[in-house]
């Protein structure tokens, strides 16, 4: 049972980890807190939801078509808002993100309707048992993405001009700046992929919660705790952070009946109670600061 | 008695040592020179006696009390008041507004008076004091600017404004010249100087600038590599070999 | 004497404003007041004191109920009930205090948007004293003898609610407290080395923030008449947190602007099903691209002394009335 439990929480826990990474991400460059991903999430996975049901094509269309919407979204949503509002504090962006969300949200509703769909799973079939434990299809579909993804990053930052640009850029803008790094280029960049991630989860997401105009702000909630439990400014933590979150959520069931509905604000405590002693989150970096 | 005196003091970043056993004192009402090369440890003193860092080991007491007993926010309350290397003003708020801040302990007019808009009196009286301190460093007309606006140079001063709004018995001024011109830093040189004659205060500086230091401290405690290698008027200090040894390779301007 | 007789006019306008509106309008302004008093709380904690926090909807919440249940079933008389709701909330302020004290920026966000997450799955559960999911009925407010049961009763009860809590703000954010408040906004360090303790601090910006928020509960509760969990979510601590940016932060002019305008802006907006969520955003966007310190920073940068030269006289005195 616990085993059960923790395997099925690593799974969900895979899909914040995926989601957590596209915030922490945009975060890292920008320090905008993306509070649009939910909207942007839920408008890049209709994309995939139309070429499969309206146009009936393959899945791995579908897929693409999906992740390329919210690259594409990425961009517009940096190079078409929020570049424009250049003098702006980093509080007025965060609500520029939201208001973006709105846009998307009433344009999703425009075109896809108002109910709750359903969403096909990538692969069908029995689940597979390994030992006592029973693991969907699907969610070795997700480990598998979870763990190709993880590894794309980690070469991307570690290989690639962009990657190391986008390091740099986190770490110090101007020194960034100053050795001919487009700063303005990787804030672009880091919107893309960052989208681009969360349209990957969410297409994979859709599946297990269906799919309808606000269900993914919900689990943007969640990525956002667990990229808050792994710091905020951790890519590895995000990664602990989300399959710990997903662990954690399942676990909630071992406790007293009566306070079983209180699941979620658990969690938050539990996530408070963390912070409370490494305030920097789980593997983020000291925010101890000098004068 | 010393005013302040610092014993042993000893201090670690990880496994790097800042501060290693360092003793001095500060005689009331003098203007004592804290130098030494780039990451000697000057300003983790400073942050020590703030109270921002907890030392490893070592004491430091001001006129007998034990400082290391108090918080960040006691510290004023026993007379200590300090700048802040790279200024530690509020930038948003006017160049009256920050003076007030620091009368912040001396309001007696309790938070929820405040609130009910009562205390008039008070803020009205320190409010005319902050405008005479302006007016006679020649700042007045600047009054109702927004401070983060100003040059460089006057907000230093304006720091130091604000600190002797504190009405403090010990400054500490960490780099009161930095980034200042030739005859910017002798205006606060002289100012310097001036205020501790008239407000009978006792000033404690980390600077840089060997004009400064050399112009207007009557003593001066060499640091390098977070321990004292020498100590006396700044005449002496000049000639002392370990001194010369420890700016090797960096310039000493001497005025 | 002439900011004295354009703030009477001022005032004399708002009290008279019943006679020339619609029952209806004046309902939504009642809900721009409760907007106004609880994005004030907020812009005191987050635009001054520069505590971030998504989660207010909880502290609207706890003084909507407290206006409600007080009277309901302590039999608490009703002028009582408001500022006793006030208060039960600027306590529950103190529970996010203490990551307050550890935390910085986000993740503090992170921990108010628990403290609403809490809230909102404590209310619907707590059946006994709250009803429960379907909400309750709000006991209409009564004084001395006359109950407020019209949209023009509860609007007096929401104009001097208004009016006493934008005076205490501008006492606070004038006096050493406001200033305590940007200090540790500004420079911690520098604040604590003048003797401004975070904690004493960031406690009263908490219990104030919380404070303001509980009494425009209370005040909505009475407003609406009727309560139920489901109102205070996610969205209505954003919709908060958009009044007090969109306005401006670190101003009350700000806070009032933008509460009103984002109060109105929905019910300008009718229409087909999205339209208003789309304008909706599409307003917050454009409203961040060319005004990025808010609408008061935006009206304050036009009104500057120099651009206000060829105004007429005494219009030149009302915009700077208006601007302050």
């Amino acid at each position: 049972m616990l085993a059960q439990l923790i395997v099925s929480g690593l799974a969900s826990g895979s899909l914040y980890a995926m989601m957590a990474i596209g915030l922490i991400l945009v975060y890292k460059t920008t320090h905008i807190l993306n509070f649009g991903y939910g909207d942007m999430t839920m408008f890049s996975t209709f994309i995939a939801y139309m070429l499969l049901t309206w146009y009936k094509l393959p899945f791995a269309v579908a897929f693409l078509g999906a992740i390329a919407c919210g690259f594409l979204l990425g961009i517009i949503v940096d190079r078409g808002f929020l570049k424009m509002a250049k003098n702006a504090p980093i509080t007025s962006l965060f609500i520029a993100t939201l208001g973006i969300g709105m846009i998307l949200e009433a344009v999703a509703g425009w075109v896809w309707g108002y109910d709750t769909k359903p969403f096909p799973y990538i692969i069908k079939g029995p689940p597979v048992l390994l030992g006592s434990v029973v693991i969907r299809r699907h969610d070795l579909l997700v480990f598998a993405i979870a763990a190709a993804i993880a590894l794309l990053l980690f070469a991307m930052f570690k290989f690639t001009d962009i990657g190391i640009a986008m390091r740099a850029t986190a770490q110090n803008k101007r020194a960034a700046r100053l050795m001919g790094i487009n700063v303005g280029q990787i804030a672009t960049w880091s919107w893309a992929i960052g989208v681009g991630l969360g349209a990957l989860a969410g297409v994979l997401i859709a599946p297990i919660v269906f799919l309808d105009l606000t269900r993914m702000i919900l689990v943007m909630i969640k990525a956002v705790a667990a990229a808050v439990l792994g710091g905020f400014t951790s890519l590895p933590g995000a990664i602990v952070g989300g399959l710990l979150l997903g662990v954690m959520e399942n676990l909630t069931i071992y406790m007293p009946a009566a306070l079983a509905p209180l699941k979620t604000t658990f969690v938050f405590l539990l996530i408070i109670i963390v912070l409370a002693i490494r305030p920097q989150g789980l593997l983020g970096e000291s925010v101890g600061r000098r004068v | 008695m010393a005013m302040l005196e610092v014993e042993e003091l000893t201090m670690r970043f990880g496994g790097l040592k800042a501060l290693d056993g360092l003793s001095f004192a500060v005689e009331e009402g003098r203007i004592v020179g804290l130098i030494g090369p780039n990451g000697a440890g000057k300003t983790t003193v400073f942050n020590l006696i703030s109270r921002f860092y907890q030392p490893v080991g070592g004491r430091i007491s001001f006129q007998g009390k034990d400082l290391l007993r108090l918080k960040p926010h006691q510290v004023l309350q026993l007379g200590i008041a300090r700048t802040f290397q790279n200024l530690g003003l509020f930038p948003y708020m006017t160049v009256l507004d920050n003076l007030l801040v620091g009368r912040h302990i001396h309001f007696r007019t309790s938070s929820w008076a405040l609130a009910l808009g009562l205390g008039q009196r008070e803020e009205r009286a320190f409010r005319a004091e902050a405008e005479q301190l302006l007016e006679r460093l020649g700042l007045a007309p600047l009054k109702g600017a927004v401070v983060g606006f100003l040059p460089y140079g006057t907000q230093k001063f304006i720091e130091l404004a604000r600190a002797l709004m504190a009405r403090a018995k010990l400054l500490l001024l960490d780099e009161p010249v930095a980034g200042m011109n030739a005859a910017e830093t002798q205006m606060m040189g002289q100012f310097i100087k001036r205020v501790r004659d008239e407000y009978g205060l006792t000033v404690l500086l980390v600077e840089h600038d060997m004009s400064l230091v050399m112009g207007i401290c009557e003593r001066v405690v060499v640091l390098d590599f977070g321990r004292k290698i020498a100590e006396g008027t700044p005449e002496e200090v000049q000639h002392n070999p370990a001194v010369i040894e420890a700016y090797l390779g960096e310039e000493v301007e001497v005025a | 004497m002439r900011r004295f007789i354009l703030w009477s006019g001022a005032l004399c306008l708002l009290a008279l404003a019943p006679l020339f509106l619609r029952s209806y309008t004046l309902y939504i302004l009642n809900m721009a007041g409760v907007y106004l008093v609880a994005t004030l709380g907020l812009n005191l904690l987050t635009g001054y004191t520069g505590q971030l926090s998504i989660g207010h909807a909880g502290f609207l919440a706890i003084g909507a109920y407290a206006g409600a249940l007080l009277p309901a079933k302590l039999a608490v008389p009703f002028w009582l009930s408001i500022p006793l709701a006030g208060i039960i909330s600027g306590l529950a302020g103190f529970i996010l205090l203490i990551p307050a004290l550890r935390l910085t920026a986000i993740y503090l966000a992170i921990a108010t948007l628990g403290f609403g997450a809490a809230v909102a799955e404590i209310l619907p559960r707590w059946t006994a004293v709250t009803g429960g999911y379907q909400g309750m009925k709000v006991p209409k407010a009564a004084f001395l003898g006359l109950t407020l049961d019209s949209d023009v009763k509860l609007y007096y009860l929401a104009l001097i609610i208004v009016i006493l809590m934008i005076l205490l703000a501008r006492n606070i954010v004038g006096s050493k407290l406001g200033r305590a408040f940007v200090a540790i906004r500004d420079q911690e360090r520098a604040a604590q080395a003048l003797g401004i303790s975070l904690t004493k601090y960031k406690a009263s910006a908490f219990f104030i923030s919380a404070f303001y928020t509980g009494i425009a509960g209370a005040l909505y509760s009475f407003v609406v008449g009727y309560i139920s969990p489901g109102e205070f979510d996610l969205a209505k601590s954003l919709l908060i947190f958009m009044m007090m940016a969109l306005g401006g932060m670190g101003s009350i002019p700000g806070s009032v602007v933008g509460a009103v305008f984002l109060t109105f802006l929905p019910h300008w907006l009718s229409g087909f099903r999205g339209l208003q969520q789309f304008i909706y955003g599409a307003a917050l966007v454009l409203v961040v691209i060319f005004a990025p310190y808010g609408i008061w920073g935006f009206v304050r940068r036009w009104t500057m002394p120099d651009k206000l030269q060829r105004l007429p006289r005494p219009l030149r005195a009302v915009v700077e009335f208006v601007r302050g």
